[in-house]
């Protein structure tokens, strides 16, 4: 699984402009209907909130990884918002949240939906990778930071 | 009938003693499978277990087809105190410290400001019911607490699930105000009794006694936690002894030392309970039934201590200031305690529903009889009528309180089968049960499309009554219970797969 093949630079956004752990998932929801790549909205933002509901995505060291199945979903996609200051998305060590990954896939592609959410967790436990990219600031700059790891051997 | 014990007094120790204690036994062994057996019928219809106790005490007493003479009060308080110790251990190693974080403030407040505003409200309705300022105060300041027992039999027994928050106000109140209502009692015996007017200094006394118990508590609790953790012990039915062992030396040491040694006891169990004992579920579980245990023998034995005969002359006063408790003052203090809380009307009424009165107000009972204060006996008489109402109103309508202010939850349906890892050591590794709801990543994904951290691996799969074997092929659904081994640090990706998660 190489992220890169499921995001693109316009699904990148910071900083966000939410400051709340809802209208967060919202509004990297409609990042990724405004790049085309789903198609029913409300109905993620729904999905999405419920997978919320059951655990948080919070999985700690400021990193939360919302995802949900939707069937506006063509291809599995992805989002990163970064918040304008760490905000409080219940997660599971208590620390605000400084990074949002959203992965959005089609309802029957749960292997490839897995892989990518194993992929971004393992990612961010390497910590000077983690300290790096909530530095950074610009879009451009995250993504570059993503292929450098992502071309690099795993 | 007398029992041999009393018959056979003028005979010497080596030819009564064996023949009166297996008498003993087998009475008190048969009462106590008895109302282990009439349990199921009482759960079904939300009438709090203890009560059955009670009865089947009061009937194997002097005056029940039992015929056990037992009045002896000081005997009962004893006994009565170790039971609470059990059962305090008990309620603090089952409750998180997230829990109590969460819920501190209404707690405490209900604590503290609702017990002596609920003793105050009491006294006054139980004045302008005709009893005497003293009988008013004393009995104001015994019912004053909620109980840690009934409250956990009820919530934990049955099942009934609450909102958490809810559920752990009424929990951690239960464990946290039978400390005041102790204070409150003796300084009002002592009142009573002729002896010192209970002045201004009770203000700075009960704080201060509160932290004498919290600190004895924690330093006792950490201290055993410790012990356990670097002690490798290998024989596996030593270690409840020491945790059994924390506890009393906590309650005696927070004592002497003039503090609460109820929530010193609480505060241990917490302690034991958040620390990583070896093999913490099983000696959880032997706690679970020593509490139980406690409980069972102590209503037997409060059963016993009463004389219905004796109970009649009070039986119209006790059962109206059993509804003026249950009906007014819990009910009043409870909302204006909460209000500064931001509970909803539904869960204030809820909770203000729920003060129920248990067995710390029949062994605070004791305390006036013993101190021999005049009437004594009548207001432990009146207390019990109070208890029991008390215990009857909201215990048997506490599942359609519930409903009605619908702070109820579904209770997530229990696996048929788990599987649990016991070790004596900490080891790298834990199981941890996922219940599968329809909206995480891993439902309907087949196992072997589940990628997981090096270290971790499903073991398990139980669906409705069936055991399922972890292979690559098996399909996760919704409704699952899945067993994942792996290090405690993998949590947070599996997590992410899996959901919600309890321990294994």
């Amino acid at each position: 699984m190489n992220l890169l093949d499921i995001l693109t630079i316009d699904c990148i956004r910071a900083p966000l402009m939410a400051t709340t752990k809802r209208a967060v998932i919202d509004e990297l929801v409609d990042v990724l209907a405004a790049a085309g790549r789903v198609t029913n909205a409300p109905a993620l933002k729904e999905a999405v909130w419920m997978r919320e509901q059951t655990r948080t995505t919070g999985i700690g060291h400021g990193l939360a990884i919302p995802h949900g199945k939707g069937a506006g979903v063509a291809n599995l996609a992805m989002a990163i918002g970064k918040p304008a200051e760490a905000l409080d998305f219940e997660a599971i060590d208590g620390q605000p949240v400084q990074l949002i990954v959203l992965l959005a896939s089609p309802p029957d592609r749960t292997s490839e939906h897995i892989q990518a959410l194993a992929r971004v967790s393992r990612l961010m436990t390497m910590e000077a990778f983690r300290r790096r990219i909530y530095a950074s600031s610009s879009p451009q700059e995250i993504y570059d930071l993503l292929a450098s790891q992502e071309k690099a051997p795993a | 009938m007398t029992s041999p014990a009393i018959a056979s007094g003028g005979l010497t120790l080596a030819q009564t003693e064996p023949g009166a204690i297996a008498v003993a036994l087998l009475v008190f062994g048969v009462l106590m499978c008895l109302s282990v057996l009439g349990s199921r019928a009482f759960e079904r219809r939300g009438v709090p277990i203890v009560l059955l106790f009670l009865i089947l005490g009061i009937l194997g007493g002097s005056e029940g087809i039992g015929g056990i003479p037992f009045e002896n009060y000081h005997l009962a308080f004893r006994l009565g105190t170790i039971a609470l110790v059990l059962i305090l251990l008990d309620g603090g190693l089952n409750t998180s410290v997230s829990s109590i974080r969460s819920t501190l403030g209404p707690s405490v407040t209900l604590a503290t400001v609702g017990v002596a505003g609920t003793a105050g409200v009491f006294a006054l309705c139980a004045r302008a019911l005709g009893l005497t300022w003293h009988e008013a105060i004393l009995v104001g300041a015994i019912v004053s607490s909620t109980d840690a027992a009934a409250v956990f039999a009820v919530l934990r027994g049955g099942r009934l699930r609450l909102k958490p928050r809810v559920q752990s106000t009424v929990e951690v109140e239960s464990c946290l105000n039978d400390p005041l209502a102790v204070i409150l009692t003796a300084s009002a015996v002592a009142w009573v009794a002729g002896g010192a007017t209970p002045g201004w200094s009770l203000l700075y006394e009960i704080p201060l006694q509160l932290v004498i118990g919290a600190v004895v508590g924690a330093a006792l609790g950490w201290a055993s936690v410790t012990l356990l953790r670097w002690s490798g012990v290998t024989t596996i039915g030593l270690l409840p002894v020491v945790t059994l062992g924390s506890a009393f030396a906590s309650f005696g040491l927070a004592t002497v030392l003039d503090g609460s040694g109820f929530l010193a006891v609480f505060v241990t169990g917490v302690m034991l309970g958040k620390g990583h004992i070896p093999y913490r579920r099983g000696v959880t579980r032997v706690h679970d039934a020593l509490a139980w245990l406690a409980q069972v023998s102590m209503f037997l034995m409060l059963g016993l201590l009463v004389f219905p005969s004796r109970l009649w002359p009070v039986a119209g006063t006790g059962l109206a200031l059993g509804l003026v408790l249950a009906l007014v003052a819990r009910p009043l203090v409870a909302v204006l305690c909460l209000l500064p809380f931001r509970f909803s009307a539904r869960e204030v009424t809820f909770l203000g529903w729920t003060g129920l009165r248990g067995a710390v107000p029949i062994v605070l009972a004791t305390f006036p009889v013993m101190a021999g204060v005049p009437g004594g006996e009548r207001v432990f008489n009146i207390v019990f009528f109070i208890v029991v109402v008390s215990t009857l109103v909201p215990g048997a309508t506490i599942r359609a309180a519930a409903r009605m202010c619908r702070v109820g939850e579904p209770a997530p349906a229990a696996p048929e089968a788990s599987i649990e890892m016991l070790s004596l050591r900490p080891l790298q590794g834990e199981v941890r049960m996922y219940q599968i709801g329809p909206d995480v990543a891993v439902c309907d994904a087949a196992l072997r499309e589940v990628s997981l951290p090096e270290s971790a691996s499903v073991v398990m799969v139980v669906r409705g009554g069936q055991v399922i074997a972890a292979r690559g092929h098996t399909v996760i659904r919704a409704g699952d219970h899945a067993y994942v081994f792996m290090r405690p640090e993998d949590e947070p990706q599996v997590g992410l797969l899996f959901g919600q998660s309890a321990e294994g």
